[in-house]
């Protein structure tokens, strides 16, 4: 498959008469917008928000953010299930809107979460406050029950963004990159001395906002499976999981997963990217066990030699991530685990809920237990009351002058389990 | 919400998820099997008031693997308690607990559902639900 990402660097998005992208700046029609949002009758009402870099903005509760994409050729169209129907993708052109972001915030359970501040020391902790922001602020009907009002607000994010992607098609963007990755057996001819190394994607698939989805499909249950690097960049894996905002993978994440796109720019130089591997983090410690032996066999039939293991989430997920880190050193094949750590706020204690003494090298992507104060903004989105109860924040968060004391797990995707930040720790 | 639910065994216990925990890691050590993780979902122990946990019905030999995992969660846990005088889980208004239960119970439910277990009908499941009061 070979799939070129023609990428546009948004510099503003304006709300005017017509959609279109012109010289770096998206304008966005509300109304046309909303119209194709409406066709979903469990909406009652949409308005939009934008939020630009460096200003004194707050967004709270966050439910997913989303890269803007739409396919320019190829087979298939984005987000399939969703936008796209569920035929492959993974091929041809894809338009990327590059420093750009739909954020779906809407409170759809009263603990709901996720910050991103686009400025001061909040905003170090993320790259979505480096980017233009489209805010769809989705009103459901009455009484819509929690778990349709999750998916509404999943789905109005995904066609939101490829909407806006869309006013690019049939321009050429400001750069391109071209991805190519061949059928096993052919890698296997080409490339006959790399090392042959797999990414097993954990992903989340527990519950109402604890859910994985791929072409559309609810991926609990599902056996360990295969997918092509490229589906992921076409958006066919996208994210229902709204629950602890600093190490969740939002559906960006997935899009631009930073461990695939190193994996394939490295294919055939110095290693041979085999493929990647989608295993579930069930509740059941049996359906963790099958996942983890599963896996590990797909590992083995495909002849991996090294494997790159991220988890989503914290506390059960490590038991996923351990077992599948130990019974694939059992079969020799060597792992990296990527995570990140809840170690206290001095970062002194045990991060981890489970660990195997086979987990020789591990990547970790900060301390969720990290403390910081936000200052005050001059405008919030969404609804800063939601600010008192999120993760690592209480009833004592919002101080008498604005400010907001939490842990940085309150903190959209700072703690991401991908390497998507920049986080890390130090050894003192 | 799961002791609403008619689940043939459902124990419900009046504490925090941290001393839940210590009373499943007993009950492990005394031979019944751990079914579900004892961490599930992504709200964490210390924040959420409410926590479901599968064990068998009966009692046979003790699993090291599960006790070493109840081992792990408890630590784990201990640690996230340690960070506040009052967890977090003990603050939360009405309004909110309602939804911790929604989501507790949708996690066993779909547990239950990959499981292929029949809801109503278990016959070798035991629910025990932890709430605040």
């Amino acid at each position: 498959m070979k799939l070129t990402l023609n990428k546009f660097h948004v510099k503003d998005i304006q709300f005017g008469e017509i959609s279109r992208y012109e010289k770096g700046v998206l304008y966005i029609s509300k109304k046309d917008l909303a119209e194709y949002l409406l066709e979903d009758k469990n909406i009652s009402s949409v308005d939009f928000d934008i939020a630009r870099p460096g200003e004194s903005v707050r967004i709270v509760p966050i439910k997913d953010v989303i890269q803007p994409r739409y396919k320019q050729s190829g087979s298939g169209q984005i987000f399939p299930g969703y936008v796209g129907s569920v035929e492959t993708v993974g091929n041809g052109v894809t338009n990327v809107l590059e420093d750009c972001a739909v954020v779906t915030s809407g409170k759809i359970v009263a603990f709901q979460e996720g910050i991103i501040d686009m400025s001061g020391p909040g905003a170090e902790f993320n790259s979505f406050s480096r980017m233009n922001l489209l805010i769809p602020l989705i009103q459901p009907v009455e009484n819509l029950d929690k778990h349709s009002h999750e998916a509404t607000v999943r789905i109005a994010g995904l066609k939101t963004a490829a909407y806006m992607a869309k006013t690019t098609l049939d321009m050429e963007g400001d750069e391109q990159e071209t991805f190519e990755h061949e059928s096993i057996l052919e890698m296997g001819k080409k490339y006959p001395d790399l090392p042959k190394v797999v990414y097993v994607d954990m992903v989340q698939c527990q519950g109402l906002m604890h859910d994985t989805y791929v072409y559309g499909l609810n991926v609990k249950g599902i056996l360990s499976t295969l997918i092509d690097p490229l589906e992921v960049f076409d958006g066919a894996i996208i994210s229902g999981n709204c629950a602890a905002p600093g190490h969740k993978n939002a559906t960006i994440h997935h899009e631009n997963n930073p461990i695939i796109i190193d994996l394939l720019r490295r294919h055939g130089k110095d290693l041979c990217f085999a493929g990647v591997l989608l295993s579930n983090e069930s509740a059941m410690l049996n359906e963790k066990k099958r996942a983890s032996f599963y896996t590990s066999n797909l590992s083995q039939l495909i002849g991996a030699e090294g494997m790159i293991i991220s988890e989503e989430g914290g506390g059960n997920p490590e038991t996923d991530l351990m077992m599948n880190c130990r019974l694939h050193e059992q079969k020799g094949i060597k792992t990296v685990l990527v995570t990140d750590e809840y170690c206290g706020r001095d970062g002194t204690s045990q991060g981890l809920a489970d660990v195997t003494p086979e987990a020789d090298a591990v990547v970790t992507n900060g301390n969720g237990n990290q403390f910081v104060v936000l200052p005050k903004m001059d405008r919030v989105i969404g609804d800063i009351e939601a600010a008192k109860i999120i993760t690592g924040g209480n009833a004592n968060s919002i101080g008498e002058d604005g400010t907001v004391s939490v842990e940085i797990a309150a903190i959209m995707g700072s703690c991401c389990e991908m390497g998507y930040e920049h986080m890390m720790t130090k050894l003192r | 919400m799961m002791s609403e639910q008619k689940f043939p065994l459902v124990e419900y216990h009046s504490m925090n998820v941290l001393e839940l925990l210590r009373l499943t890691a007993d009950r492990i050590s005394d031979g019944y099997r751990l079914l579900s993780h004892p961490l599930t979902g992504s709200i964490r122990p210390d924040i959420t008031p409410y926590k479901s946990i599968l064990i068998s019905e009966d009692a046979g030999v003790s699993s090291a693997e599960e006790g070493r995992l109840m081992e792990h969660a408890i630590e784990y846990t201990e640690e996230l308690y340690r960070q506040r005088k009052v967890p977090l889980s003990e603050l939360w208004p009405e309004s909110t607990k309602q939804d911790f239960q929604l989501v507790d119970y949708s996690i066993i439910r779909q547990a239950l559902e990959v499981a292929q277990y029949t809801l109503g009908s278990e016959d070798n499941t035991e629910e025990r639900n932890e709430a605040h009061t």
